[in-house]
């Protein structure tokens, strides 16, 4: 009983002594009154398990190496050998917790940017921002809910889903449908001159046939209803007429453009991004150069990146046929794009006239397009009945 | 075995000899003169024990116990000169 109280509650360690005589090492021992509870022999050492007062006692005589400690000791030792891991690894899950339970985005989904701003505010005025810690369930449904009541006239329905790092609000905007004024009477005329192709009138008179040439502020469909020449009734004309319209756009393109030929040479660098700004680490020692990046960490929308420069050699080169073609139709597009500003096809094209003065070439293109060209005018019954009269 | 617990409970000054097939333990040892593979030499109370054999090394050495490994061919107890 004794022998293993002692066994538990004594500090016991294993020590290496390096010996070429095992018994006269031993008899020294022994004339120190050291207690050996064990004894190993190896080749070249030596191992004695004694108690830590019997360590320090010897290791003044002898360069011993302690290999173990036993009991209590041995996880005492073990422990501070591994703090540093464990510390580590304590950090590691406190950041991964901390990190997981903030917010980066705050996405709401809606078409309209007006709502979305609204919702933006109403959350940000609840703490709900980038940067901040999630909150739980039902603060959500909480804060959900007052936002819904306070903007009753304009939110239908509202949803705060926690996805990751980031909060994804879904809304759906209340749509009050206004009671359509009775007493508006209307006409479609036609918003430029073109050949009608189709049309589709849901309300109204078509006046109107297919492959008829039409004259800017014509009526295409008018609102009065008319039976046996008579009008019977006035209405808001409604519907689409699709026409082709014809423009002549010019436009202007260059006959060569500039390459970057990479001459071999290399050189690294580092850049950090944040938000808005981006900053080279090290000067850039290539004087005309592309790069290639490559993320090595993003934090909190901060990201470092490990940078290659190529030297490159800019080489000036003549467009092809094929090439200058592709570009003549991407900039007739382009051109067509922001002088039809709704939708529209591209029916034919042709080149009226091309020059080239120095690297640039101006060419005019004779553009037929197909359009919606039904604008709604509002009449009265007033002016129909003044126009009977003249 | 009994002999034994109350002698060493009564911390009587006599000590015990144990042999064993592969070795031999020793309890109430005071001193050692002589400590090689092929013999051991341990002073008791008022006594001198020699013991001869074949691949002798000590297993556990304490203040008052020793415990050797070894094969014992002979053990002699002399009287001090």
């Amino acid at each position: 009983m004794n022998d293993s109280l002692r066994e538990v509650y004594t500090h016991f360690v294993k020590v290496a002594i390096k010996t070429n005589n095992n018994i006269s090492l031993i008899q020294s021992l022994n004339r120190m009154n050291i207690n050996i509870y064990e004894i190993d022999y190896e080749k070249t050492k030596i191992l004695l398990k004694i108690t830590y007062a019997d360590y320090k006692k010897i290791k003044k005589y002898y360069k011993c190496n302690i290999i173990k400690h036993y009991n209590i000791y041995g996880y005492k030792d073990k422990f501070k050998r591994m703090k540093i891991y464990y510390l580590a690894i304590i950090i590691f899950i406190t950041l991964t917790f901390l990190l997981s339970r903030i917010i980066l985005e705050v996405k709401v989904i809606h078409t309209n940017p007006l709502i979305r701003e609204l919702i933006l505010r109403d959350l940000k005025d609840y703490n709900i921002k980038k940067y901040t810690i999630k909150k739980d369930f039902s603060s959500l449904e909480k804060i959900k809910n007052e936002i819904v009541a306070n903007n009753k006239d304009q939110i239908e329905w509202l949803s705060i889903e926690n996805v990751g790092m980031k909060y994804i609000i879904r809304v759906e905007e209340r749509i009050i449908n206004e009671k359509e004024e009775n007493n508006k009477y209307c006409n479609l005329v036609a918003t430029k001159d073109g050949l009608v192709k189709s049309f589709n009138i849901s309300r109204g008179d078509a006046l109107i046939s297919n492959n008829q040439n039409v004259k800017k502020g014509d009526i295409l469909v008018t609102g009065a209803i008319k039976f046996n020449e008579e009008v019977k009734n006035n209405v808001c004309a409604e519907g689409e007429v699709l026409a082709n319209t014809w423009y002549t756009v010019n436009i202007k393109v260059p006959s060569t453009y500039k390459e970057n030929i990479k001459t071999g040479a290399k050189r690294f660098n580092m850049s950090f991004k944040s938000k808005d700004d981006k900053y080279l680490i090290f000067k850039p020692r290539l004087s005309n150069y592309v790069s290639e990046e490559k993320k090595i960490l993003s934090i909190l929308g901060n990201s470092l990146y490990f940078t290659t420069d190529y030297e490159v050699k800019t080489e000036t080169k003549e467009y092809t046929e094929d090439e200058l073609n592709k570009l003549i139709e991407d900039e007739v597009n382009n051109k067509m794009k922001t002088l039809l500003k709704s939708n529209y096809e591209i029916v034919t094209k042709k080149v009226l006239k091309k020059s080239q003065n120095n690297s640039i070439i101006d060419i005019d293109v004779f553009v037929v397009a197909l359009e919606n060209i039904a604008e709604t005018k509002e009449y009265t019954i007033e002016q129909i009945e003044e126009t009977k009269e003249e | 075995m009994f002999d034994n617990i109350n002698r060493i409970l009564k911390k009587e000054n006599n000590f015990t000899i144990n042999i064993f097939e592969k070795g031999l333990y020793v309890y109430n040892y005071k001193k050692i003169f002589i400590l090689d593979e092929n013999e051991v030499e341990l002073s008791l109370t008022d006594k001198i024990i020699n013991i001869k054999g074949t691949n002798f090394k000590i297993k556990k050495m304490l203040k008052e116990e020793i415990l050797i490994s070894g094969k014992v061919n002979s053990v002699t107890l002399k009287e001090y000169e």
